[in-house]
């Protein structure tokens, strides 16, 4: 019994202190002079860290302030435990702007355009345009600083085949319109969609609705739900959608064709060498797909993408997308110095170009020639956006973006007449969601 | 006092046994359904509701069930029923009593058996492929078109009147497996001694069939059917990966709402109230199967 008690005495000790050490293996965690170093919490990993780490490192080489990265794939959890706990991080990374949206109003993160700001006016005003301004103000203080960014809002062509169609990427929806007709005409099927992923289908509507009613109203529809899904709005971005997809013979294999295609396949279907469609529309990662499953053909010549087009006027043509922002949660000097470095020309060049996990950067004053092609585009786009919103069917409950409105876009591109019924059933579905 | 000491130790030999049973089994029904009544996200739903969630689910999700015309995931599910045990019963059976007569039978039945080895996942993505609209990728319909005069590529997947036959066909292409494994070995224990009178006294090969041959494999039989019949039940990975419920939600069953509900919409204690339906539907079989089990031997 003796022995087995000393046993269990090795034991336990061998394994506290394993453990404690695997709790500190995270770089220079055990130094803790709080104010000397500033520390970052993201959840990204692999490459996204990577390239973020170029860009801290620079921050060290320029001011010589040390950093800590926490990298942590459920950051959600951990940063409101150790908010709870009164122990967060400097700055932390949330692609949520609801989540950055609770903070503000919990007081928990700090205002960066206060009276001595963290983030002066200039700096922010000379290097972001009003878009991403808007996107992290709550209640009239901006709150957000948005690092990276992507969009969905990228309509996918061939130059060769417009060319030959004799048309160039249009302004507007009608014009898109115009140039499914002609490539009916010459006996060409339009549009490919992969609606067997059916988060394909709200982000065709999500661009849609929000050139029909604005990102207010957006915003309304998809987060509060103040918005029915049966207001004349919706129906109204409906019947531009039918316009795409109805009558059937518009879409590679008809419907049900799109319903059993998946959003990689649907793109290999206007690329391939005896192309089921001409037009595909998702975001822009849709490239880095072409790469691996087409090599030879080259980004930006045989395919390339033009802005998801205008439909009204007033609205232009925002950017549906997702994006990253950085909130403070501590103000010391050493924190500004970082906010400061994260806005600039500077360091968003540098991610921008990073050998890894490069982004698309928010910041107009990255040069666009740094980027490869696609990228270059992208970023123009956002960059100069009138507005950006987040995807709307991740910002809506998942009962809703995830469940019931894919069912809802499924059936009315099965059958358009029924639209009546389906936003019955839709709105019934987010009644009960966001309750 | 001797049989209370034995009383003691038949409970103390049982007790891991019901430690088990108590503790993965009806703890956790009673949990599920508990949890069955509440309504809100999350698995610490607060707000109490009763039986709304049964009602709601029974009368108002058409995606779930659609009485007339019957439609929806428990009807599917009533399809799966049907189909799978007598496909893989019957294809199983087939193959157990016609490979029996050849000289390459094992070949034939490792290239069968094959599939069993093979994850649902994986199988589902072959499957996937197999059944695509793009004649390109898809197997059957470069086949039909090539074949067929003038045949239109068929959307096997994308086709609501077809996804859920198309499904079961790959099931069972996965099932048939063990069936004609359990089913070949009770084939071949039949004495051939019998058969041989049989047939001296004049019985055709039908006969020999259809009144010998099934009649003694009847136990093996019922065994792959309910285990069938369980599994038509809980199917789940093989629609995950093959349809994901679509197109428009038609090839959903009972466990993959479940899944939807509980996984991805957040709602336990809908979903739970879907787990204690599937749990009742498969309660009589279980008894079946035990009962069998106690009695008879496979």
């Amino acid at each position: 019994m003796r022995k087995f008690l000393i046993l269990l005495a090795v034991f336990l000790f061998f394994t506290q202190n394993f453990l404690s050490a695997a709790g500190t293996g995270e770089k220079g965690a055990k130094v803790d002079p709080k104010d000397k170093y500033v520390s970052v919490m993201a959840y990204w990993g692999g490459d996204e860290e990577a390239g973020f780490r170029e860009v801290l490192k620079a921050f060290t080489a320029k001011t010589g302030i040390p950093y800590i990265y926490e990298g942590n794939r459920d950051m959600g959890t951990l940063l409101n435990l150790r908010i709870a706990s009164g122990d967060p991080p400097d700055i932390a990374m949330t692609s949520s702007p609801g989540t950055m949206a609770r903070y503000a109003k919990e007081g928990v993160i700090k205002a960066l355009d206060g009276s001595d700001p963290i983030l002066p006016k200039d700096i922010l005003n000379k290097n972001y345009s009003q878009a991403w301004i808007d996107l992290g103000t709550v209640d009239g203080k901006f709150y957000g600083l948005t690092v990276k960014c992507n969009s969905k809002s990228t309509f996918w062509y061939k130059p060769a085949s417009f060319k030959a169609l004799g048309v160039s990427p249009p302004d507007t929806f009608a014009g898109l319109l115009e140039i499914a007709d002609k490539y009916l005409a010459a006996g060409k099927t339009p549009y490919s969609i992969g609606g067997g992923s059916t988060w394909t289908l709200t982000d065709w509507f999500e661009n849609i609705y929000v050139r029909v009613a604005g990102p207010e109203k957006y915003l309304k529809l998809f987060v509060t739900h103040e918005v029915k899904w049966t207001d004349p709005s919706v129906v109204k971005a409906f019947g531009y959608f039918k316009e795409i997809v109805y009558p059937e013979n518009k879409l590679a294999g008809g419907v049900e064709g799109t319903l059993s295609t998946g959003f990689i396949d649907g793109f290999d279907v206007i690329l391939r060498k005896n192309p089921g469609a001409e037009m595909y529309f998702e975001g822009g990662f849709m490239s880095s797909f072409a790469e691996q499953n087409f090599p030879k053909l080259v980004g930006g010549k045989d395919y390339s993408f033009f802005a998801f087009p205008e439909i009204d006027p007033k609205w232009g043509k925002p950017v549906v997308g997702g994006g990253d922002l950085a909130i403070v949660f501590e103000d010391r000097p050493n924190v500004r110095e970082l906010i400061r470095f994260l806005a600039s020309k500077e360091a968003n060049t540098i991610w921008a170009t990073a050998k890894k996990g490069a982004v698309v950067s928010p910041n107009k004053n990255v040069p666009l020639n740094v980027y490869p092609v696609l990228k270059g585009l992208e970023a123009a786009q956002v960059t100069q956006a009138e507005s950006f919103v987040f995807d709307g069917s991740d910002l809506s409950p998942s009962a809703i973006g995830g469940d019931a409105m894919r069912i809802a876009l499924q059936n009315f591109i099965t059958d358009p007449g029924k639209l009546n019924g389906i936003l019955k059933t839709l709105e019934a579905a987010a009644e009960r969601a966001y309750k | 006092m001797i049989e209370r000491k034995n009383n003691l130790y038949a409970w103390l030999y049982l007790l891991p046994a019901l430690i088990l049973i108590g503790g993965f089994f009806i703890y956790p029904v009673i949990q599920t359904f508990r949890l069955s009544l509440y309504s809100g996200l999350g698995f610490n739903p607060t707000r109490f509701v009763g039986l709304k969630n049964y009602v709601q689910l029974l009368t108002n999700d058409k995606l779930f069930v659609s009485w007339f015309p019957p439609s929806g995931a428990l009807f599917n599910n009533v399809l799966w029923l049907l189909l799978y045990p007598l496909g893989v019963v019957g294809t199983g059976l087939i193959v157990a009593v016609l490979s029996d007569r050849v000289k390459y039978e094992p070949a034939i039945k490792a290239v069968i058996f094959l599939p069993v080895m093979i994850s649902a996942t994986a199988a589902s993505v072959i499957f996937r492929f197999l059944f695509s609209p793009n004649p390109v990728i898809g197997a059957l319909n470069a086949f039909l078109v090539k074949v067929v005069p003038g045949f239109q590529a068929v959307p096997w997947l994308g086709r609501a009147s077809l996804v859920n036959f198309a499904t079961i066909i790959a099931a069972v292409w996965i099932g048939t497996g063990l069936s004609m494994t359990i089913l070949s070995a009770a084939y071949k224990s039949i004495d051939r001694g019998i058969l041989e009178a049989a047939k001296i006294d004049g019985a055709n090969g039908r006969q020999l069939f259809w009144r010998i041959s099934l009649p003694m494999m009847a136990n093996p039989i019922s065994f792959v059917s309910v285990t069938a019949i369980i599994a038509s039940l809980k199917v789940l990975d093989l629609i995950l990966v093959m349809t994901d419920g679509g197109p428009r939600g038609k090839s959903r069953v009972i466990a993959f709402t479940f899944y939807q509900e509980v996984f991805r919409n957040h709602y336990t204690g809908y979903g739970s109230a879907v787990a204690m339906l599937m749990l009742l539907l498969l309660f009589p079989l279980m008894v079946v199967q035990i009962k069998r089990l106690k009695k008879e031997k496979i």
